[in-house]
């Protein structure tokens, strides 16, 4: 393929979605040098996407569409407090929550290191959004304990052992319960309900024809 | 560290009798999870942690996830056992180095389930085969996951599915990559070739050791970038039907063309590699694979004879640093390791 500016072979491929459509650059080394777009070879996808946070102007470019500069600054996420600063830093968020927080600038980087994909498709966990609140409280127990103990504090800290226990019973019970209902089959990949809470059995034979298969 | 694990026949993913062998060493599907109502590790306290490990080392080594499933923690191993954890491709390299509590479990004695807790993020899942397996792989880590989804609940958005530290792996997080042994494409200069169709087809390829490891010995490893927008089923086949098909058929092809136009450059270049493999005193890393890729070349094009591929296979494995150390249970330093490579070498090869 040749370079959309002179005539040397493109090297360079790059797909962006701007507004919706996509635009494809081919370049030889030298004009995607020029255009700032040049990579080293085999670099990784991350190291590549850090290098994308890291750029202020881009960061901004795929943020407001170029337009303005003073956009305000992003409350830091209200569960772990990670800001937008320091993920641009480290190139890893700080928890679940993060994604919600920072949905509309993400969006735009995942949508580019993810050649356009701006939504999850594959398997989803069946029956644990129960399990999930439970490991929260109990985190924040358990730290509380700790805290107690150091404290010398052990009426309280004795309290807080019997909430513990009393939601891990609770969860022993959940887990069982979710075991049965998959031994009787009412959870189960053929079950859309079960299998996709997030809406995302668009391909509903997704996992199962494996077997054997290569 | 129990001695079950890290047996010296090696893993199974060093057997040489897996699909299209001759080309594919192994093949690999790794999951990154992490676990609801935990901060991810740059958020996480110690306490955090040390709660993520207890909750893995319960549910998961006591929940039917896998059979013999035997925990290392990775924290309390010595330097040693890190490398060969790393050597062995069942830990990163990020988890040797990193610091804090952290561990990982491992399917004995085949090794082809490893389970990092604690690496960048809360769960790293792994299966590695012998051979072009990937279908199976992914099959096999599929189980796996669904087992430990229903002891531990997992972070998940309906938008952006398994949620990961990393935003590039979110959707299915999950990786897929082959390590190819490409001497005929490395010979023929179109290794280059490779390199862009896979690079333009969004595929990483990289050596031996992963990121930012050089392709030494003419092996390379190439895998897969997307995680978003993609079914699992439907990341292994395009992985599998993209490029793999076309690298086997040109490796393959190169090797005879080889063969046919300088068959006594071949027939040379091999048995010299074996020669120096055989005799050598001191011995680098480096070349060691790459003498001994040469050597392969030659048995799988039928001009060496007496050399098994398993023999080949393993002692890429065993020439590794922590490898040589754990051989002769002693602290090398490079120039004894030097020479304890190359009365590996000899020994195993039947040199004199
Ligand atoms: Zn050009
Ligand atoms: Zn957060």
């Amino acid at each position: 393929m040749q370079c959309d500016q002179c005539d040397n072979e493109a090297t360079v491929h790059e797909v962006t979605v701007v507004g919706g459509k996509r635009v494809e650059k081919h370049l030889c080394e030298s004009c995607a040098r020029e255009q700032g777009l040049t990579v080293q070879p085999n670099e990784p996808i991350n190291a590549l996407l850090s290098k994308f946070i890291m750029a202020p102007g881009l960061v901004q470019q795929a943020v407001t569409g170029g337009k303005s500069k003073g956009e305000p600054q992003a409350p830091a996420c209200p569960e772990c407090s990670m800001t937008w600063m320091e993920f641009r830093k480290s190139g890893v968020l700080g928890c679940a929550k993060c994604y919600e927080a920072f949905e509309s600038r993400l969006a735009p980087l995942i949508e580019r290191a993810q050649e356009g994909a701006t939504h999850h498709v594959g398997k989803a966990p069946r029956g644990s959004a129960g399990l999930a609140d439970h490991q929260r409280t109990l985190r924040t127990l358990r730290a509380e304990l700790a805290e107690a103990i150091a404290s010398e504090q052990y009426e309280h800290a004795a309290q807080i052992r019997d909430s513990i226990s009393d939601i891990e019973a609770q969860v022993e019970q959940q887990r069982a319960d979710a075991a049965r209902r998959v031994d009787r089959g009412l959870v189960g990949p053929d079950d859309p309900e079960g299998v996709t809470p997030g809406g995302a059995g668009e391909d509903p034979d997704a996992f199962d024809e494996f077997g054997g298969a290569s | 560290m129990s001695n079950e694990l890290l047996g010296v026949d090696g893993p199974e993913w060093l057997r040489s009798d897996g699909a299209d062998s001759d080309v594919v060493m192994s093949s690999r599907v790794r999951l990154a999870r992490n676990i609801a109502g935990f901060p991810f590790l740059s958020k996480a306290s110690d306490e955090d942690r040390r709660q993520v490990m207890e909750l893995v080392r319960e549910r998961v080594l006591a929940g039917g996830v896998a059979e013999n499933l035997l925990w290392v923690d990775v924290t309390e191993a010595s330097d040693e056992e890190r490398h060969l954890l790393v050597e062995r491709h069942l830990i990163s390299r990020q988890h040797a180095r990193g610091s804090g509590a952290r561990g990982a479990a491992i399917s004995a004695p085949d090794e082809r389930l490893s389970i990092m807790v604690n690496e960048e993020d809360h769960l790293r899942i792994q299966v590695i085969r012998a051979g072009l397996a990937v279908a199976d792989a992914m099959t096999q880590i599929d189980a796996v996951d669904d087992a430990i989804e229903g002891q531990i609940g997992y972070a998940f958005n309906p938008r952006f599915g398994y949620l990961t530290a990393c935003p590039t792996n979110v959707g299915t997080g999950m990786r897929v990559s082959v390590m190819l042994h490409l001497p005929g494409l490395r010979m023929t200069g179109e290794i280059e070739k490779v390199r862009r169709a896979a690079k333009s087809l969004n595929l990483a390829v990289r050596g031996f050791y992963g990121e930012g490891s050089e392709a030494s010995g003419d092996l390379f490893q190439i895998s897969n970038q997307t995680t978003l927008g993609k079914t699992e089923r439907r990341i292994v086949r395009d992985f599998e039907s993209a490029i793999l098909p076309r690298v086997l058929e040109y490796e393959r092809k190169s090797r005879h063309a080889l063969l046919t136009k300088s068959r006594m450059k071949i027939v040379d270049r091999s048995h010299r590699a074996l020669g120096v493999l055989r005799s050598a005193r001191l011995m680098t890393a480096e070349e060691a694979l790459k003498l001994i890729s040469r050597v392969r070349m030659g048995v799988l094009l039928g001009v060496v004879e007496g050399v098994d591929l398993s023999t080949l296979n393993r002692l890429i494995l065993l020439t590794q640093p922590a490898h040589l150390q754990r051989a002769v249970k002693a602290n090398l330093n490079q120039a004894e390791r030097r020479v304890v490579r190359a009365d590996l070498c000899r020994d195993r090869l039947g040199g004199e």
